[in-house]
């Protein structure tokens, strides 16, 4: 009973973090690095295991692809947000030449927000480029369930619940 | 009641000044010992992390006093850095800039009219301590270096001033610690467990240790490099060897206001420091230890990059290498030097010492460098004399200026331009035990958080009648019994706040209510003498006192180094 009604507030989640209609946006689709890095389709709602950061702590790793010109200089702002309460987890931003497809982009998930828990709880993850006067050029969010890499599960808990 | 006053500030001025001159040492990082027997102390850190989004540059200094044979540092990585070298400049200016400033204005009012009141002119009554050593030089792309040439788990390995350097992948540890132990570098077992974390595919280690015939002297801070989407300090390898409540100082350049993404964030009760200037860093460290689990960090200043510009490259400083190279005398050349402003310290004086040695046989009378350089025209008459010794052989001035320039002005120009490029700088202090070190802070910012201003002001009445009191600019007004600084005893914190990347901070633990609620009221004393003002002594009157914060005492001049690294001590001679 519980679950289809989780499913249908995720599947809301992408569409209500979206641009207001009307804005002459380009279309940005997110992914994830697949095998060999390459560009990977997320479902809006879908479990993501964490993975190992080089120095000690655990990522979502996204990337995008653009559907308009590309070569633009940018900023991408990435922002995660934990679904039930709206808690921040990350912002982050940083000057960028926007590309067709973008490199795997960490979202940098633990060592979490000191007393905030990113585990088995559905964050919404947006990525939005803004143009060099501050126009967002395209935006787009998806919300997903990170989940402790088994191999690591007790040193995951143990940075990632706050 | 007033000379009470009077003898009680001076007494903190006096610890204010000591405070400075001893707390010279800090570090980041963690050392590993020699061996599990004789564990290596670490007594503080110090760090400055530049971020732009996407790439980190870590200035870390390292403080050491050992063995040179053993000295060895691990870094673990997200990815392949390049390096460089730093200058300990860098962290001097830094802290003179940056430290909090109590400013107290003594205001006295007159039986019989009028009233005297004074302020401090805003500078530190505390002498800054300059910094043991201070090292420049060429920058060195840790990229550029093959693989193939390496094999195994190193990814690089080369030599750049006083270091030889190695990147290794991290992806299997028991290959990582081999190539550590097959190189002469020991990790003590629990600095390999403390390694684990950091073992993974696709992490590197940055492994550092002294070239052969550099002495533990040459060791200089190091610029790191790399791709990372956050500033994250290893502590957890720290551990191995830290002592108790050791001191990590922390400076962010970026956009907005740093803040501490995994720790807690406190804000300093200023009762406390304003009765006793000179125990601010106790009450530092104090209020990180009355956060959960004794993770906080306090915010010591945070706004304009402006206060550093220009402080470490000014027009004229260091002058024009053509025109160093054509001193062709020692005395010539030191004078340009000392026109110009160059500072003469330890790294200065150790290229001097390649170019214009000191004599033996003045070494042997006790000379030191600082008095051969500073007095050379003096000993210079009688430096060619073969009575006294070897002559010296034919002055370089041109090889010495490419040395100078590489490692001193260079990098100190190069760090002086990370202060144009980033608008804002945040400096963090924390005080951790090993047991406590298990988290490893991660920094990002909040744009929305007020900046916290270097300069805290209260001011001090003493009325014509009746006890003095205490008017802080942060809203508190405190009684002074009989002149003297109440006894009570407040919490070290006046709030403990959790941070997040947007929004207000969440305060979980709000001192200032009990604290306000314990404070009598303020008998204002007589303030209707309209009798002439009196100068103030010099005794009496404001000051304004730059803090350092809390580093442990003792072993400062013991050792030390710095950021979110591990100091490896290179094995001792092992047996054929």
């Amino acid at each position: 009973m519980r679950l289809p009604l989780l499913l249908l507030f995720l599947g809301c989640a992408g569409a209500c973090h979206e641009a207001p209609p009307g804005a002459a946006l380009a279309a940005l689709a997110l992914g994830t690095r697949g095998p060999d890095d390459a560009f990977s389709m997320l479902t809006d709602g879908q479990d993501v295991t964490l993975e190992a950061g080089a120095q000690g702590g655990f990522h979502v790793w996204l990337r995008y692809r653009y559907e308009g010109e590309p070569g633009a200089s940018a900023r991408l702002l990435r922002t995660a947000h934990r679904l039930s309460d709206d808690a921040i987890v990350l912002r982050t931003s940083a000057a960028v030449t926007v590309a067709r497809e973008s490199p795997p982009l960490a979202m940098f998930m633990c060592p979490s927000p000191i007393g905030l828990s990113v585990i088995d709880e559905p964050i919404v993850f947006r990525l939005q480029l803004n143009g060099e006067g501050g126009d967002e050029l395209a935006s787009q969010s998806i919300t997903l369930v990170p989940r402790c890499p088994e191999s690591e599960r007790a040193f995951c808990l143990r940075i990632c619940t706050g | 009641m007033n000379r009470t006053w009077k003898n009680a500030l001076a007494v903190s001025l006096a610890g204010i000044t000591l405070l400075s001159q001893l707390d010279a040492a800090r570090a980041c990082g963690c050392f590993a010992p020699p061996s599990p027997q004789t564990p290596v102390v670490q007594a503080g850190e110090r760090i400055l992390f530049a971020h732009d989004g996407t790439t980190v540059t870590a200035y870390i200094q390292i403080q050491y006093q050992g063995s040179a044979a053993e000295f060895g540092w691990l870094v673990p990585l997200p990815s392949v850095p390049t390096l460089e070298l730093g200058t300990d400049e860098l962290f001097t200016t830094l802290g003179a800039n940056t430290n909090p400033s109590y400013q107290l204005t003594t205001t006295r009012q007159f039986c019989g009219g009028g009233s005297a009141s004074s302020r401090s002119s805003g500078i530190g009554c505390g002498a800054l301590a300059t910094d043991a050593s201070s090292f420049g030089g060429a920058a060195s792309d840790l990229g550029s270096f093959s693989a193939a040439d390496a094999g195994g788990p190193v990814v690089v390995q080369a030599s750049i001033g006083p270091y030889d350097y190695a990147v290794l992948k991290a992806d299997d540890r028991t290959e990582m610690l081999a190539w550590l132990n097959d190189n002469r570098y020991y990790v003590p077992d629990a600095t390999g467990e403390a390694v684990t974390p950091y073992i993974r595919p696709g992490s590197y280690f940055l492994a550092l240790k002294l070239r052969a015939g550099e002495s533990a002297g040459d060791v200089v801070p190091v610029v790191l490099r790399y791709a990372s989407d956050l500033p994250m300090i290893p502590i957890t390898l720290t551990q191995v060897g830290a002592i108790p409540d050791m001191g990590v100082l922390v400076w962010l350049l970026g956009e907005a206001r740093a803040i501490p993404r995994n720790y807690h964030h406190v804000v300093l009760d200023e009762l406390p420091v304003w009765r006793d200037i000179s125990g601010y860093a106790r009450q530092a460290v104090k209020a990180v230890k009355e956060a959960p689990f004794r993770h906080a960090f306090l915010t010591e200043y945070a706004g304009s990059s402006a206060v550093m510009r220009g402080r470490l490259d000014y027009p004229g400083r260091y002058g024009r290498d053509d025109e160093l190279k054509q001193m062709s005398t020692p005395s010539l050349y030191l004078a340009y030097l000392r026109s110009h402003g160059y500072s003469f310290d330890s790294t200065l004086y150790a290229l001097l010492e390649r170019f214009i040695p000191v004599p033996a046989w003045l070494i042997a009378q006790g000379l030191t460098p600082a008095a051969f350089y500073g007095s050379y025209d003096y000993y210079a008459p009688v430096l060619g004399d073969t009575d006294l010794g070897t002559p010296p052989a034919p002055f370089d001035p041109v090889a010495l200026t490419d040395a100078i320039f590489a490692r001193i002005v260079k990098p100190t120009r190069a760090a002086s331009a990370l202060f144009d490029r980033h608008p804002y700088l945040t400096r963090l202090y924390t005080a951790l035990s090993p047991e406590d070190m298990n988290v490893d802070p991660v920094f990002s910012e909040n744009p929305e958080l007020p900046p916290v201003p270097l300069v805290h002001g209260a001011t001090l009445t003493i009325p014509c009648e009746g006890d003095a009191w205490l008017a802080t600019d942060s809203g508190f007004e405190l009684q002074y019994p009989n002149s003297q600084p109440p006894t009570t005893r407040w919490p070290a914190a006046l709030r403990v706040e959790r941070v997040r990347e947007a929004g207000v901070p969440e305060v979980l633990v709000d001192n200032e209510p009990a604290i306000r609620a314990a404070l009598t009221p303020v008998d204002y004393g007589s303030m209707t003498g309209q009798g002439p003002p009196q100068s103030r002594s010099a005794a009496a009157g404001g000051c304004a006192c730059n803090v350092r914060s809390g580093f442990p005492r003792g072993s400062l001049e013991t050792l030390l180094l710095v950021a979110g690294a591990i100091l490896l001590s290179r094995r001792r001679r092992r047996a054929a």
